[in-house]
């Protein structure tokens, strides 16, 4: 059944057409990146008649031979760990890459960065086409004005040029195009959208939302870009979630939102669209007169034949810290600081989310009831910010705030058998079998203080990656707002776990390294004022009108939602206004 | 299509430019082992090193460079000096010392179990119904718990050396190697690399702050040539 949908998508895909590229000498459009970002431009340009280049660094994605939807873990060999080393040798920093999924990821070795000794940053990217979307995990969330205009409320930093009423459209519209199953709740730190039907919550979860309740605080159903319902008409070759519970491996009947799913396939029915993989973009190249970019210089990762190619407008999506690696690697006579850094902030303002701090334990009501399969779910339960909303929840000791991710249910791979359960021989196999349906865990999503001083460069000492291009040093450190967060929330969710009846066997843990969340932003902010910021509030570069960054660098605040949801309306818009100034001729 | 690898043909050909940027090898023993691609052909390679000395605040390492490729066989190049210019990792935490942790068990086990829940974190995804265990809490004088290292392999380190200028037809590869760069991962599975990766750790804690602390690094200098000669 999955083998004729997948080739029914890339059908989607048409080959090159040799014709539009013989007669395209400048290209109207040129995006750089194929994951959330560059797929939503790619089809909102396409669609509005624009001849659009998509530069992709990364390989063609070829789902049958590259998912490993359904295998079983004695399918493979090692079970699924791999062989012993094989992360050492080339995807040290790619936490997350499983043996699985580890060609979505970059090898290490080809993709340096640097660090000061002690300041550690993980950084985990994907180079394929459909970037991070193909194994994202799916949590669509809004952001509300508590974040767009926090520094107004609590006086600390700056507040986004955009506000939520300005935004909300779009979010409508990004959760109708993607999917997003999840419920109206009515709490304003997570305004509500559109969304499909929302996932059930297992047995343990109802408890640990009770628990919740009773210490004051929400416990909603996640938000995820997954299809709970039939797909609607536009969703082409997208299928109902079946509950299977893969969707980190790749899911090849498209249920959860990815590039290659919903957005390039649509682009690429207008026949507008050419998508070059194996497409690394050096720099954006400029006109020596009016400092305008036009154009990119990009090298093919495979052969290492070296291009160029003209476009009228530039669109980077290649992700965050990648789009600031581009900027930084773009200088020019009329740029001599980076691609429209005359304010100097590119690469600073840098944050993350941090997590790694939470509680975990049994339910102990739970214990020993017949197993039934819940991991097919692959989501939890999202306990929203509950401090720093209004005067009454204000905390003492830090700004901002922090929700938590919680799940309980039984699962293939019992990990609390590993993990939580001591002893050994059958008294161990005992306990294993009584716990197995009663774990219950909540860890910290929280939000980081954007700061100057947190910032990428590009290396002092000339590293470059596989290709000779100039990598980015990070330098990035919590601050006690930050460390006192993580300490409210290692309380707080041993409070709550408690509450919810649970034995609790562990709390607190340690705060992750900058970057391990994933949700690397900032480094190329919005603003109203082009000396204090490099876009405006249409992503569109101050100092040069006819490129836009479109992904996550443009975020003025972390706030503690996942970002994605507002990346792609925030494309989306942009890409709305780029029209209209193309058409009027402003660019 | 994207299941094949279609490149179309987009925009002006620059020019092929035949250079090789950078390797990457792994420390085994003293030995830096690794291997690179070009176009369809596999290279191994081998970097060892036989001395190290301070230039000007930098740390330089001497020694053969060995190329294998199953056409040529082996060759080499002595004297390769690798200029130590920037790190990233766990380069600067100071991995426990296998002494120490033969030495006593207590040290041996907090450093076991620690590593193995770091190696155990989820990600992002981890939301299914299983767990995410959370370490013993590390805890600042506040109270406040600490930031973890860098995960599983949270001692591995890199260190990026830039190599002296080679000659590709000595050593049989066919590319410009002049600027190559030798990003050397410490990740150790052997006592040797392992008191190599100490070294370098320290090393590079002593180079990488400003000012540099000479007397740890010429200490250390002279500890790895010890080590180099043994
Ligand atoms: C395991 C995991 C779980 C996640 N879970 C969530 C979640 O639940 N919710 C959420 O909101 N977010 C989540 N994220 C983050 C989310 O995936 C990213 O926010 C999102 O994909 C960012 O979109 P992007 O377009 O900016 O970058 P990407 O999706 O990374 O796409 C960037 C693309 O640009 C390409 N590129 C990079 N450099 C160049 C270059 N020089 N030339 C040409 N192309 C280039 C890359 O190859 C890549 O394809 C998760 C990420 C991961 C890895
Ligand atoms: S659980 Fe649903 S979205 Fe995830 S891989 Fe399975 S079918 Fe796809």
């Amino acid at each position: 059944m999955v083998r004729p949908l997948i080739r029914q998508v890339l059908q989607l895909f048409p080959q090159t057409h040799e014709a539009t590229l013989k007669s395209t000498r400048v290209f109207d459009a040129l995006i750089i990146g194929s994951g959330a970002s560059g797929g939503m431009a790619a089809k909102e340009l396409t669609e509005r008649g624009f001849k659009v280049l998509v530069l992709e660094a990364g390989p063609p994605v070829n789902p049958a031979r590259d998912f490993t939807h359904h295998a079983w873990p004695y399918q493979a060999m090692y079970r699924g760990f791999g062989p012993p080393g094989w992360k050492q040798q080339d995807q040290w920093m790619q936490d997350t890459a499983s043996y699985y999924s580890r060609h979505f990821y970059v090898k290490d070795s080809e993709h340096p960065y640097t660090t000061d000794p002690g300041k550690p940053f993980m950084w985990v990217r994907a180079r394929i086409v459909g970037g991070k979307t193909l194994h994202w995990g799916r949590l669509s969330w809004r952001l509300s004005d508590l974040d767009f205009k926090a520094a107004s409320q609590d006086g600390f930093g700056d507040d986004w040029p955009v506000s939520y009423s300005e935004l909300a459209p779009y979010y409508d519209r990004i959760e109708e195009f993607i999917g997003v199953a999840g419920n109206a709740d009515g709490l304003p730190q997570v305004p509500d959208g559109k969304y499909m039907p929302p996932m059930p919550l297992t047995c343990g979860e109802h408890l640990l939302r009770k628990g919740a309740e009773k210490t004051g605080r929400h416990a909603i159903s996640m938000r995820v870009a997954m299809l709970t319902s039939q797909p609607k008409s536009f969703m082409k070759g997208r299928r109902k979630c079946h509950y299977c519970g893969h969707c980190g491996d790749g899911c090849d009947v498209n249920a959860m939102f990815s590039s290659i799913a919903s957005t390039l396939p649509l682009a690429a029915a207008t026949g507008r669209m050419t998508l070059r993989p194996n497409s690394i973009v050096r720099h954006i190249v400029t006109d020596k007169n009016t400092g305008k970019a036009k154009g990119v210089a990009f090298v093919d990762r495979v052969t290492r034949d070296e291009y160029e190619v003209d476009a009228k407008v530039i669109v980077l999506a290649a992700s965050t810290l990648e789009s600031t690696r581009i900027l930084l690697n773009s200088k020019s006579e009329h740029h001599p600081q980076g691609l429209g850094n005359s304010s100097g902030v590119l690469g600073h303002y840098l944050v993350d989310h941090f997590g790694g701090i939470g509680a975990s334990g049994f339910l102990p009501m739970l214990a020993g009831r017949d197993p039934i399969n819940e991991d097919g779910k692959a989501t939890g339960i999202f306990i929203p910010r509950f401090r720093n909303l209004d005067a009454k929840t204000k905390h003492p000791k830090f700004l901002r705030g922090y929700g938590f991710e919680c799940g309980s249910g039984t699962s293939m791979f019992p990990g609390m058998a590993r993990r939580l359960i001591t002893g050994f021989g059958s008294e161990y196999k005992k306990q294993v079998r009584r716990y197995y349906t009663a774990p219950v865990g909540m860890t910290t999503r929280a939000a980081m203080l954007s700061r100057f001083e947190n910032h990428v460069e590009l290396d002092p000492s000339g590293v470059v990656d596989a290709w000779g291009i100039p990598v980015l040093k990070m330098h990035i450190q919590y601050s006690d707002n930050e460390r006192e967060m993580a300490k409210d929330a290692a309380d707080t969710s041993e409070e709550i776990l408690r509450a919810a009846g649970a034995e609790i066997v562990s709390t607190g843990g340690q705060m992750t390294a900058p970057g391990r969340i994933i949700h690397e932003l900032g480094t190329a902010r919005m603003g109203n004022d082009p000396k204090t910021s490099m876009l405006n509030k249409f992503n569109q570069l101050h100092d040069v009108k006819n490129v836009f960054v479109t992904d996550g660098a443009c975020f003025v605040s972390s706030a503690n939602q996942n970002p994605t949801l507002t990346i792609l309306a925030l494309t989306l818009r942009a890409c709305e206004y780029l029209t209209e100034e193309y058409k009027r001729g402003d660019l | 299509m994207l299941t094949e690898n279609p490149s179309p043909k987009v925009g002006r050909s620059t020019g092929n430019q035949r250079k090789l940027h950078s390797i990457h090898g792994l420390l085994r023993g003293r030995v830096v082992d690794g291997q690179f691609d070009v176009r369809d052909q596999s290279y191994r390679f081998s970097f060892v090193p036989a001395s190290a000395s301070l230039v000007e605040g930098k740390l330089i390492l001497s020694g053969r460079m060995t190329v294998h490729t199953p056409q040529l066989g082996t060759r080499f190049v002595d004297g390769v000096e690798a200029r130590l210019v920037a790190g990233q990792g766990g380069m600067g935490a100071a991995p426990v010392r296998r002494q120490l942790l033969s030495g006593t068990a207590q040290t041996s086990q907090t450093s076991t179990s620690s590593q193995k829940i770091e190696q155990e974190k989820g990600p992002e995804t981890d939301l299914q119904p299983g767990l995410q265990p959370f370490g013993s809490p590390r805890v600042d004088e506040l109270g406040r718990p600490v930031i973890e290292s860098t995960g599983p392999l949270s001692f591995v380190g890199v260190l990026y050396f830039s190599l002296s200028t080679l000659d590709g037809s000595t050593l049989g590869v066919p590319l410009d190697l002049s600027k190559v760069q030798l990003n050397l991962r410490l990740a150790p599975t052997d006592d040797l690399a392992r008191d190599l990766h100490f070294m370098f750790s320290n090393l590079t804690a002593a180079l990488f702050q400003t000012p540099i602390d000479e007397r740890a690094s010429n200490e250390q200098v002279q500890e790895l040539n010890r080590m180099f000669k043994s």
